[in-house]
């Protein structure tokens, strides 16, 4: 039924079947054959099957997500900047919440840790490689599409029911959970702790189970992806630095992810059905818990088994987009590209060896916190040696500055202010002087939260138009990537300070503190460039959804003039990305400014006497 | 495709030397359980027992992963990229072994 | 046939890592069912390593040989060990028969075999399940070792034990469902049809990991 397509099909738009392209020994065959099947609404907007669509919906859901966690963000800062003042109008929207038109602590609880887990998991991760790993994989291998669409859909489904629980929790009457995004023990263990540590709690893991099941879903199906499915000549040594940092960050999720999975069983099983494994001595309400003989500590080590590697799955694909786009727009070949593979690979083997160095203060046995320090130092030496690529690539590039261009270099400005404190904190000596102090904050914020984001604009402004066929509006960029920018470094920059001075975090307020009245204008300082930041988001929100509509529309399918697969697609892509054969691939992606070429795509062969890439 | 048939009674062959070696191992470990068990605690030396049972399930391990679950028969390569992230545990597992010895002693401190 | 493929790469270069081919030679639905299977042995792996802890913050623990001593029918007797050797059998031999059916399937095609194979895997695993409900409701009515309480000792034995060979058990039984419904294609000749029986052969994988987790809980809890 399926013969081989000798002469090119008559019509161009490749019909085939996108699933079962490889036989049992992993030959891809991949035949053009004629069946029209109609996509209907259903099957093209909602349960669609196409990495393309799915990654439009990952990256919609993670752009409401992050408009709630933001605006979250938003309300708690309200009550840090401004503590004990009355706006009336909190308390018209959120009630008993806010009486008087104050936050109340339990709101404020609530509010950190929904923010906290809503932008690490939700947008970060789900946002962040869920949509680009979706968009990028298939495009920039040569694949038709993920290994098993089904399942890749099945991905987006799991993350659409996790949100759904998630955002279902904030309207319990007990509030959502309440006991920070690391959700430890006893606090997440016993129901009668706090209000959230009842029924949230409870959402809050179906929530982050489901998302667990989402993100392997995903990540099993990019890893198979990127081995079996890349096109002729698609050798690993070819492949752009954005299909590595993608299939390093699904291997991270891979192997941590269940262990986050064993930890919340637990947790569940401590809460419903007696066990004790998290739970010694406790006493609650002048009552003695029965639960006896386990231990809080051994949560947090699960927990940061998975926590550390986590926050490099929220940082890696961030790599690899601004690596690409630093390349592109400064017409520049990536400099270092074996020693950025091989430092993509150090940081993932490090990452799952130095989970305790979030624990320098649990008592931690000396001996074993030594060993922690020595290997979490280690990570500096790779991720230095991505800085100095990055910088090198870009150093006398004839650079374009599109947005996703300074969102690439504000990334690396970003990772680098955040690396540098996450060195004074892997000293143990030095940790337990900042652990929990407004340091972790501003360390954490700037190289994950603020950086990853970079590296997601970067990535939205830069495949925009190969996701919609047209263009983001560039003056609402600049703008929004000056104000953020600038208002980032305004939000984060003086945390620091407070930290150093102690002040901890995860404070309702500080009135207790006398020594810390002084910092008194500065937080207002801070919530308002938060809200300032917050708004220029809203700017961004604005530009995206109006240019899918109205944007300019493209006319060249290649408009950064970028060597990668991808664009070399149809600037409508069909199901399926190349409508006849599949693309064969010669050289390396980043033969950009070679023997007089400004760009060189890797379709592009060798020419007599040319050596390939690097 | 004469040999195929040779090929496919060396295999059931090999399933079934298998097979063997892990009963064996099994009741080895079982017998030492039962009747060892007494004399080396009363020595103090239960540690080299639990060696012991710990280096046979690596080897039960061994035999199930590459005959019954055919890795031996598959690229090498594919090998590597399964065995590499289990050293990751084997770290986690030292680590809090440490860490569970310390809760002791601080517990009877 | 693979002559004719490779002439076909070597423009490209011959390794099998330079696209258009599967470096590892396996399909991707292989390939899915390996990584699955190591991220699977890092949940069980985060309940073992809970039990290592666990168990090392104890100054002493219960002796396996006085815990597991009984046996069904036999009041009175003390068999220690006799029980979860059967257990333990029962699995290693599923997973033989789980082993010829692939065989079977990937060489002969043989659908008859393969069913027969595969029905006797099904009845191990039904076996080991019912005998882990025997295991489980004797520990609790007759030795009242709960969740909370351990007459034997350190009651972390107790909800490390049922936490831990529940999750084992619990796979064990999505294997046996699972098998079921392949057995249930196999017989009706879909993989005849598709010219393939590799599905078997993923399938085998998952239950094979099954008996290899068995080795390591067995370790933990039955002789360590
Ligand atoms: C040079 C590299 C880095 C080092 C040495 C380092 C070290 C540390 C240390 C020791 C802590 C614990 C502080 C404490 O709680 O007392 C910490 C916290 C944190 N780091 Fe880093 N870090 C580095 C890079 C990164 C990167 C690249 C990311 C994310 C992309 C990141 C994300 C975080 C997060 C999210 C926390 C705080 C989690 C929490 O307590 O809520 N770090 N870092
Ligand atoms: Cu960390």
């Amino acid at each position: 039924m399926s013969d081989p397509v000798i002469n090119p099909p008559l019509n161009p738009v490749y019909t085939g079947d996108t699933t079962h392209r490889q036989d049992s020994t992993g030959e891809i065959h991949d035949h053009g054959h004629h069946e029209h099947h109609k996509d209907n609404f259903i099957t093209k907007y909602i349960f669609s099957q196409d990495h393309k669509m799915i990654a439009k919906q990952f990256l919609i859901t993670g752009m409401f997500w992050a408009l709630v966690g933001g605006m979250l963000s938003v309300i708690f800062r309200v009550q840090l900047g401004f503590p004990n003042q009355a706006f009336p109008i909190l308390e018209t929207i959120f009630g008993k919440w806010a009486p008087g038109g104050i936050i109340s602590p339990d709101f404020y609880y609530m509010l950190i840790t929904m923010h906290g887990t809503i932008l690490v998991f939700f947008v970060l991760t789900a946002g962040l490689s869920g949509t680009f790993a979706n968009l990028l994989i298939p495009l920039q291998i040569g694949a038709r599409d993920m290994a098993s669409p089904f399942l890749n859909m099945l991905s987006y489904w799991f993350f659409f029911m996790a949100s759904v629980v998630m955002l279902a929790s904030f309207f319990l009457p007990q509030g959502a959970s309440d006991v920070g995004w690391t959700a430890y023990p006893p606090l997440s263990a016993v129901h009668e702790a706090s209000p959230g540590s009842g029924a949230g709690m409870d959402f809050w893991l179906i929530g982050m189970a489901l998302f667990i099941f989402s993100s392997l879903l995903g990540g099993l199906n990019y890893i198979t992806t990127v081995l079996n499915l890349r096109t002729k000549g698609m050798s690993m040594s070819k492949m752009p630095l954005t299909i590595w940092a993608l299939l390093i960050t699904a291997v991270l999720g891979l192997l941590s992810f269940p262990v986050l999975l064993g930890a919340a069983i637990l947790l569940i099983f401590d809460r419903t059905i007696g066990t004790s494994f998290y739970l010694d001595n406790i006493f609650i309400n002048g009552h003695a818990l029965p639960n006896d003989g386990g231990n809080a500590i051994l949560y947090q080590h699960l927990f940061w088994f998975l926590g550390h590697p986590e926050v490099y799955i929220v940082i890696l694909p961030a790599f690899g987009l601004v690596s690409e786009v630093l390349a592109t727009n400064a017409r520049k070949p990536i400099f270092g590209y074996r020693a950025m593979i091989l430092s993509l690979l150090a940081i993932a083997i490090i990452a799952f060896v130095v989970w305790a160095h979030h624990m320098f203060v649990t008592g931690l046995n000396p001996f074993v916190a030594s060993v922690f320090v020595f290997l979490t130092l280690l990570v500096a030496v790779p991720s230095a040696i991505k800085v100095f690529n990055w910088i090198a690539t870009v150093w006398q590039g004839n650079i374009k500055f599109a947005p996703a261009m300074l969102f690439a270099i504000g990334f690396v400005s970003m990772f680098i202010s955040g690396g540098l404190t996450g060195i004074f904190l892997g000293n143990s000596a030095l940790d337990i002087e900042l652990h929990d102090t407004y340091f972790v904050v501003a360390h954490f914020h700037i190289v994950m939260g603020i950086s990853a984001f970079f590296g997601m604009f970067a990535g939205v402004y830069h495949w925009f138009p190969k996701m919609y066929g047209r263009l983001m509006n560039n003056t609402l960029g600049y703008i929004h990537f000056w104000v953020t920018m600038v208002g980032a470094y305004m939000i984060f920059w003086p945390m620091h300070y407070m930290g150093l001075a102690g002040v901890p975090r995860r404070y309702y307020s500080f009135d207790a503190f006398q020594s810390f009245n002084m910092f008194g204008g500065l937080n207002e300082f801070i919530t308002m460039a938060a809200m300032l930041v917050f708004f220029a988001q809203l700017l961004f929100l604005i530009n995206f959804f109006y240019s899918i509509f109205y944007g300019r529309k493209l006319t060249n399918e290649n408009p950064w003039q970028s060597n990668t697969l991808e664009w070399t697609t149809p600037i409508k892509t069909g199901h399926g990305n190349w409508p006849g054969d599949l693309p064969t691939v010669y050289r390396w992606p980043y033969d950009y400014s070679k023997n007089g070429d400004e760009y060189i795509p890797q379709t592009t062969p060798l020419r007599e006497g040319e050596t390939g890439g690097h | 495709m004469s040999n195929e048939h040779g090929e496919s009674a060396n295999m059931v062959k090999l399933i079934l030397k298998t097979t063997l070696w892990l009963s064996i191992i099994t009741i080895v470990e079982i017998i030492a359980a039962v009747l060892l068990t007494d004399l080396f605690e009363r020595n103090n030396m239960l540690i080299v027992l639990n060696s012991f049972y710990i280096i046979m399930s690596l080897a039960k391990a061994f035999f199930i992963v590459s005959v019954f679950m055919h890795l031996k028969f598959e690229v090498k390569f594919l090998a590597i990229t399964i065995l590499i992230p289990m050293t990751f545990l084997l770290f986690a597992v030292v680590a809090l072994l440490a860490e569970g010895n310390s809760w002791l002693q601080m517990r009877n401190y | 046939m693979t002559e004719a493929t490779t002439l076909t790469t070597t423009a490209i270069g011959p390794s099998r890592w330079n696209g258009g081919r599967s470096p590892f030679k396996v399909s991707w639905g292989k390939l899915m069912m390996w990584y699955f299977l190591v991220g699977d042995s890092f949940s069980f792996a985060s309940f073992l390593i809970t039990y290592g802890a666990l168990r090392f913050s104890y100054e002493s623990w219960p002796a396996p040989t006085k815990v597991f001593s009984s046996f069904p029918l036999l009041e009175g007797v003390k068999l220690p060990l006799m029980f979860v050797s059967f257990m333990t059998f029962t699995l290693i031999m599923s997973s033989v028969t789980m082993v010829l059916a692939v065989h079977y399937g990937n060489h002969e095609m043989n659908r008859k075999k393969v069913v027969k194979w595969l029905s006797l895997t099904i009845l191990g695993g039904i076996i080991f399940l019912a005998s882990q409900a025997w295991e489980w409701t004797h520990l609790i009515v007759d030795e009242h070792m709960t969740l909370s309480q351990n007459p034997f000792g350190a009651p972390a034995f107790g909800w490390l034990f049922f936490t831990i060979t529940g999750f084992h058990g619990f796979h064990v039984l999505t294997g046996v469902i699972i098998n079921c419904i392949v057995t249930t294609k196999v017989a009706r000749g879909d993989y005849d049809r598709k010219g393939s029986y590799e599905m078997v052969e993923k399938i085998g994988l998952y239950w094979h990991f099954v008996d290899l987790v068995w080795v390591f809980v067995f370790m933990a809890f039955y002789l360590l």
